[in-house]
């Protein structure tokens, strides 16, 4: 195997690849990138894989001369560093003797040991139909993962919640993630392959979706997503004759908490809010408040011209006060308090200007609302 | 701290008149604060010798206790008294040995309670000599003296106003001396006080002279008296910090005490420079809170025969749970940190802890709830037995709740809260029974198992510690 590659564009590639890479693992072959070498259409074609056994990843890239055909496994934190290091270089040739890739530029010569490409796990292989498939667009993508990701439990736990519910019903897409102390619920539109099933549902790893998250953010070609028994597939299309990066993942077993039952369906106040002023002003009262006393204290009131009053005290520290102006408020005064980082991640990924947030009693859940297509369930803060 | 003389209650044999006339004041200035610290002698042994008359003049050991075979279990030395001591016998000493060294003493505890009710007695006592009495243990206590001279000299010359210049500087010594005489005349028990310009000193004063010793440090003297001690005897001071004294070159207590302030924090941050400030007598920088917030609650248990099961380890942490969360919660207390502890056959210890608001604690915040902890503290078992890599041979357990806050600013969790709402009914009633009827009166069905095995009863409150 012997290739030049540009290496701004090796660089992105395995800096992608990298992300699947387990940090320690029994088998040192996973803890390696896969190159492959080869001539696609006209040119070179340079694949990167790279997998964590639940996880798999494959990217290509055309930015390469190819004069010999071949592929290697190269341990992917030593190739990162290398790539990184030589920050000078427009471009770096890779050559694989055995199962050792020499890396040069203009005045260093790198050998690497790595081991025979044989020995890596097959990847799964993006199945041509059959199965749950269905097309979504890339900006529709990003939105249902920034939307909900924020939201996943991160512990192990509870094994079912450390990832995102996905549930499609016809061309309706929803996304939802819990922590078991808010949850997030986002909604977007796919369009079915034909022979879909009316109705898929499963629940992706976070760490997969986070992935999904960094590839989407670079391209704009639309996503196909195909969901068999235990796996999910995310097959980025063709973009300038690129072949797409396919990402797989297993699925997560276990059966998601009845989030249905806890979208509170009798809220009785309502506030509206301009999304930066609220940010701002829960932002602020989240200043003076610690571990010990993390909650802060919102007062709605409807007289006085529709006033927030938001407060944070942390002992030996110090006291907040902060009042603005709700565009609207509608229902019986309430004080309710909120722990403040749940309602600024919130509003971090609400694009539209105007949020509303319906309350019941300062025991019972806070929902806020951007438009139909988003919708965030958050348990108070006991501040007794 | 009080310096209202007249809120003191009358000592027996001594009657309240009208202030005398022409009184100096000066005193005051004198003593711009004095503690004294009563600590009991070898208390439990005192008990025991006060229940067991036939005792005294034999050596005692107060702890431990015998199998039912006669052999000695794993218990170790409470306290022992003086004779005992004489022979070698030191607090903490594992029962067989203190047995070996000392085979003609008396191995014994005294009757369940008999320790909490002579302490008591003890204390009202001292509450008489003064309002400001600080309990920091079963056997000790912090007597504000400030204001109380007057009221001492009346009690020992009531018509006399002579002899001011002794009073001046004597009055705390003649105060801890009826104190004492008061504490053997109405209890049987002999004390040891020390006087000081701090509690620093006056903790540092009472094991100066023991038993039955009275030690007045003034505070004009107590930049000498200090200096006369070994670094070690200075409180907070363990064997890792003397190291770091040492390293900065501080090896007497003496260079603490000369070293500039400005030099001390910069070699030693704040504890200097408190460390310094104590040792001169001066009050500590920030004055004392009437009560210092606890700081964690701690039940651990040392079993008579090693454990070998995972399963009967779990068993006795939820029984030890039981009794750290029901006092949590007698406190109206939430704790954010759960750590456990084992001690192998061998002596080497491991504790594991973990912040509940981390999310490998599945993020519950703070609670007061066993359900909440138990998993957690199950987790940090298991991690521990996993880590340690050896073979499970346990000879105590313990499980200590920590990051101690009054109930507030609780997390509520997502459909959850009729759920929890119930549990703390549960918890509640639970306890109420336990307040009436003492903590054994009912239990979850985990930790009466238990219960059941004899020569496992031995729970240690280490808060309590003497």
């Amino acid at each position: 195997m012997k290739a030049i590659c540009d290496r701004g564009a090796l660089l992105d590639a395995v800096n992608m690849v990298s992300g699947v890479v387990p940090s320690r693992t029994p088998r040192p072959q996973l803890s390696c990138i896969r190159l492959q070498v080869g001539r696609h259409g006209g040119g070179g074609l340079l694949t990167m894989s790279a997998t964590d056994a639940e996880i798999s990843i494959r990217l290509s890239t055309t930015q390469v001369d190819v004069s010999e055909e071949g592929e290697v496994l190269v341990p992917a934190d030593k190739l990162k560093q290398i790539v990184n290091a030589e920050d000078g270089e427009p471009t770096l040739t890779l050559e694989a003797t055995g199962d050792a890739c020499e890396i040069r530029g203009a005045d260093a010569t790198f050998k690497v040991y790595g081991y025979p490409a044989t020995e890596f796990p097959a990847l799964p292989d993006v199945p041509k139909d059959g199965g749950s498939r269905f097309t979504i667009s890339a900006e529709g993508f990003r939105q249902l993962i920034s939307r909900t990701i924020f939201s996943t439990a991160r512990e192990n736990s509870r094994y079912a919640i450390n990832g995102v519910l996905l549930r499609r019903t016809g061309k309706k897409l929803e996304m939802v993630a819990t922590d078991g102390r808010r949850l997030a619920l986002a909604r977007g539109m796919a369009e079915p392959a034909d022979g879909a099933p009316e109705e898929t549902l499963c629940i992706i790893p976070t760490k997969a979706l986070n992935m999904a998250s960094r590839l989407v953010a670079g391209t704009d070609a639309p996503v196909t997503v195909a969901i068999s028994d235990n796996q999910v597939i995310f097959a980025f299309e063709e973009e300038d004759d690129i072949p797409g990066t396919v990402l797989t993942s297993n699925l997560v077993e276990g059966s998601f908490p009845p989030y249905e039952d806890v979208i509170p369906k009798d809220q009785d106040k309502k506030a509206a809010f301009d999304v930066d002023i609220l940010s701002s002003a829960v932002k602020r009262a989240a200043l003076l408040t610690n571990e010990e006393s993390r909650g802060v204290s919102m007062a709605f009131s409807g007289e006085d011209g529709n006033r927030l009053t938001l407060s944070s005290r942390a002992p030996e520290m110090g006291e907040a006060e902060i009042k603005v102006d709700m565009s609207s408020y509608d229902g019986g005064d309430v004080t309710i308090g909120f722990n403040p980082s749940f309602i600024t991640d919130a509003l971090k990924v609400i694009d539209d200007r105007n949020v509303t947030l319906e309350l019941k009693a300062p025991n019972k859940p806070g929902l806020i609302r951007s438009g139909n297509d988003f919708l965030y369930v958050v348990m108070p803060v006991n501040l007794k | 701290m009080s310096t209202n003389c007249f809120t003191s209650p009358v000592p027996p044999g001594a009657s309240l008149r009208e202030p005398t006339i022409g009184v100096r004041m000066v005193h005051m200035a004198a003593w711009p604060t004095i503690i004294a610290h009563l600590d009991l002698d070898c208390f439990f042994a005192q008990v025991v010798e006060l229940d067991h008359p036939e005792y005294r003049g034999h050596p005692v050991i107060v702890g431990g206790g015998r199998r039912p075979d006669g052999s000695f279990g794993r218990g170790v030395v409470c306290t022992s008294n003086y004779l005992a001591r004489s022979h070698g016998v030191r607090t903490a000493m594992p029962i067989a040995q203190a047995a070996r060294l000392c085979p003609d003493a008396i191995i014994t505890h005294a009757a369940h309670g008999r320790y909490s009710e002579v302490s008591r007695e003890v204390m009202a006592v001292c509450e008489r000599f003064t309002p400001d009495v600080r309990i920091v243990g079963i056997d000790e206590a912090y007597l504000g003296l400030q204001g109380l001279e007057r009221w001492t000299r009346r009690l020992v010359h009531p018509d006399q106003t002579s002899s001011e210049d002794f009073w001046e500087s004597d009055w705390p010594i003649e105060f801890a001396r009826r104190l004492q005489e008061a504490i053997r005349e109405e209890t049987e028990m002999s004390a040891s006080i020390g006087i000081g310009p701090n509690r620093f000193l006056a903790k540092i004063a009472s094991g100066y002279v023991k038993p039955a010793g009275i030690t007045c440090v003034r505070h004009d003297a107590a930049p000498r008296f200090a200096a006369t001690l070994p670094i070690r005897r200075l409180r907070g001071v363990g064997p890792k910090t003397e190291e770091r004294l040492r390293r900065h070159g501080y090896t007497h207590t003496r260079d603490i005490i000369e070293a500039h302030p400005e030099q001390l924090a910069a070699d030693l941050g704040d504890f200097g420079v408190e460390l310094q400030r104590k040792a001169m007598g001066l009050p500590a920088d920030r004055p004392a809170e009437a009560h210092r917030d606890r700081k964690s609650i701690s039940r651990e248990r040392t079993f008579s025969e090693d454990i070998r099961s995972r399963e009967d380890l779990v068993t006795t942490l939820h029984a030890l749970m039981a009794r750290a969360t029901y006092t949590l919660r007698e406190k109206g207390l939430r704790a954010g940190c759960v750590s456990i502890k084992l001690r192998y056959d061998d002596f080497t210890t491991f504790t594991r802890d973990r912040s509940l608001s981390d999310p490998a604690a599945g993020s519950v915040g703070a609670t007061d709830h066993d359900a909440d902890m138990l998993p957690i503290a199950e987790g940090l078992l298991d991690e521990l037995i996993r880590s340690t890599r050896r073979r499970l041979s346990v000879r105590l357990i313990g499980v200590k709740l920590s990051h101690l806050a009054p109930e507030s600013h609780r997390q509520l969790r997502l459909g959850e809260t009729e759920a929890y709402d119930k549990r703390s009914a549960v918890y509640a009633a639970a306890d109420a029974i336990r307040a009436r009827h003492g903590f054994d009166a009912i239990s979850c069905a985990r930790a009466c198992r238990e219960k059941k095995r004899p020569s496992n009863f031995r729970t240690r409150h280490p808060d309590a510690e003497p």
